[in-house]
């Protein structure tokens, strides 16, 4: 099966400094699978993902959506930020057409769509609200789903939930699962919450400081659909050591 | 209308400090204290105002014609030229400085140069108008346009938005706060703008009707035609205060 996503031996100069971000990378994500990368602050993950979304460019290596090299990657994906970013000025419903007003995609139908998808996740009442009101878990909510109604097959998680509290993290965790077996996306996320990474993932990759190389993979072999209490499996406490041991090293 | 009304609640304080004021001139030139040569009593100048209506009426007109065109022209040369700036820094380089320079023309000295090249028409006025408003209105915009969070422009970025989505769907709204007390600064000028134009030469306006007055040395009616120009800035201040308001919904929900 080909890979959704695969990256060969990206590298990325900053032109200023001469400075590594990373140094031939190479990873795959496949169809339907959640992968995520941890690693310490300021290992170029953002970079990577600006890469994946067309927004920067690499200095050398290539990336294949579907196995094709893909040099005009912007608008083929689902790129979302730490910061919900929801537009101030435009209610819940209207933010989640976002992407669609900007392809183009007339107002009736999309906005039928958004309200289905708003019922779907029981969110229905906030849907013409300003943003101002609502919590930070439900901001980061409502960015997913805008970032799902742009692109559902490929979606590129930025720390999603690393503003949040301990409590609204894990119920905000564990509605992206169930969004994700929803949707069957794939899903490449980044975090530095070892735990985090562990409860969600099909897959990890280790990222070491900068100038940032892969130092480890590993599947996590939990079933889904997934439980806050799977996190005390001996399986995840032991790749819990492992991954913090080598983190630390 | 209840946000209309809540507008002026907030300023029931302002408006009985001023009614106090006028009441203590009004005493002072009564008891005497102050010659009524000097000073007219507020009575008497709302008196001159209201029986001279007829006469001043045209003028306001002239005046208000003036100052609306000339603040709409403002406000698309001002936002035209903000939009500029912030598409190009290297434009921004070399237009920026000539823009601050131009603020630093005096504009008394600049009114009869107008009416040499343009006549006695309406343009010289408008010219005028719009140099003294356009310069609050491009600054605050550039503000407002450099406060959007720079993730916002990745956002819209990584969509595969154009640059005209970009300024449509974030750099307008963003900037819309900014913009609008550029452009209340800009409307309380406005009306300045039109009397100092006029001033220095024309057929009709406030600035006209001044000078008439002046020379007659009826002070009662320069006063009036003062009053007149504090109301006509106040009601445009107000007009862009309600404009603002319906314009910007999500700033009220707290």
């Amino acid at each position: 099966m080909t890979p959704k996503l695969s990256v060969i031996n990206l590298t990325k100069t900053f032109l200023k400094t001469k400075s590594n971000v990373f140094n031939s990378i190479s990873l795959h994500i496949d169809k339907g699978e959640f992968v995520s990368i941890v690693g310490p602050s300021g290992c170029g993950k953002s970079t990577l993902f600006h890469i994946l979304a067309g927004i920067e460019e690499p200095t050398s290596g290539s990336i294949l959506f579907n196995g094709q090299i893909q040099k005009n990657r912007k608008g083929k994906s689902g790129y979302m930020f730490q910061n919900p970013l929801l537009l101030p000025w435009r209610t819940v419903l209207e933010n989640l057409l976002l992407g669609t007003d900007i392809l183009h995609i007339p107002k009736k139908e999309s906005s039928k769509y958004a309200e289905k998808l708003l019922q779907k996740f029981d969110l229905s009442e906030y849907k013409n609200e300003y943003p101002s009101i609502l919590s930070g878990g439900m901001k980061q909510r409502i960015a997913l789903l805008r970032t799902i109604i742009f692109h559902q097959d490929l979606l590129l998680l930025d720390e999603p939930f690393g503003a949040l509290d301990a409590l609204t993290r894990l119920s905000c965790q564990l509605w992206l699962l169930d969004v994700w077996q929803k949707y069957k996306s794939s899903i490449f996320f980044v975090t530095h919450d070892i735990s985090e990474a562990i409860l969600l993932s099909n897959r990890i990759y280790v990222f070491s400081g900068r100038p940032a190389k892969i130092i480890g993979e590993f599947k996590v072999s939990l079933p889904y659909p997934r439980k806050k209490e799977d996190l005390m499996n001996k399986k995840a406490v032991t790749l819990e050591k492992k991954l913090l041991k080598l983190l630390l090293s | 209308m209840k946000q209309i009304k809540n507008i002026f609640a907030k300023y029931i304080p302002a408006i009985v400090f001023f009614g106090s004021i006028l009441l203590i001139w009004e005493l002072l030139i009564r008891t005497g204290l102050i010659s009524f040569y000097l000073l007219p009593k507020p009575s008497e100048i709302i008196s001159a105002l209201i029986n001279n209506w007829d006469v001043i009426f045209p003028h306001v007109i002239q005046t208000l014609i003036e100052t609306i065109v000339g603040l709409i022209l403002a406000i698309f040369f001002g936002y035209s030229t903000a939009i500029l700036l912030d598409m190009s820094p290297r434009v921004k380089k070399v237009i920026y400085p000539l823009i601050i320079t131009s603020q630093t023309i005096p504009m008394i000295a600049l009114a009869p140069l107008l009416l040499l090249w343009f006549g006695f028409g309406l343009t010289p006025k408008v010219i005028i108008v719009v140099l003294s408003c356009f310069f609050p209105i491009t600054i605050a915009t550039i503000g407002g346009f450099a406060q959007i969070d720079r993730d916002f422009t990745k956002l819209l970025q990584s969509m595969d938005a154009s640059n005209w989505q970009t300024l449509w769907f974030i750099k307008l709204p963003g900037s819309l706060p900014q913009f609008f007390s550029g452009l209340k600064i800009a409307a309380t000028y406005s009306v300045t703008g039109a009397i100092v134009g006029e001033y220095v030469g024309g057929y009709q306006g406030l600035g006209i009707y001044m000078q008439e007055v002046a020379h007659s040395h009826v002070i009662s009616l320069v006063f009036a035609a003062i009053t007149i120009t504090i109301l006509l800035s106040l009601l445009l201040f107000f007009l862009v205060m309600l404009i603002e308001n319906i314009t910007i919904p999500w700033n009220r929900v707290k």
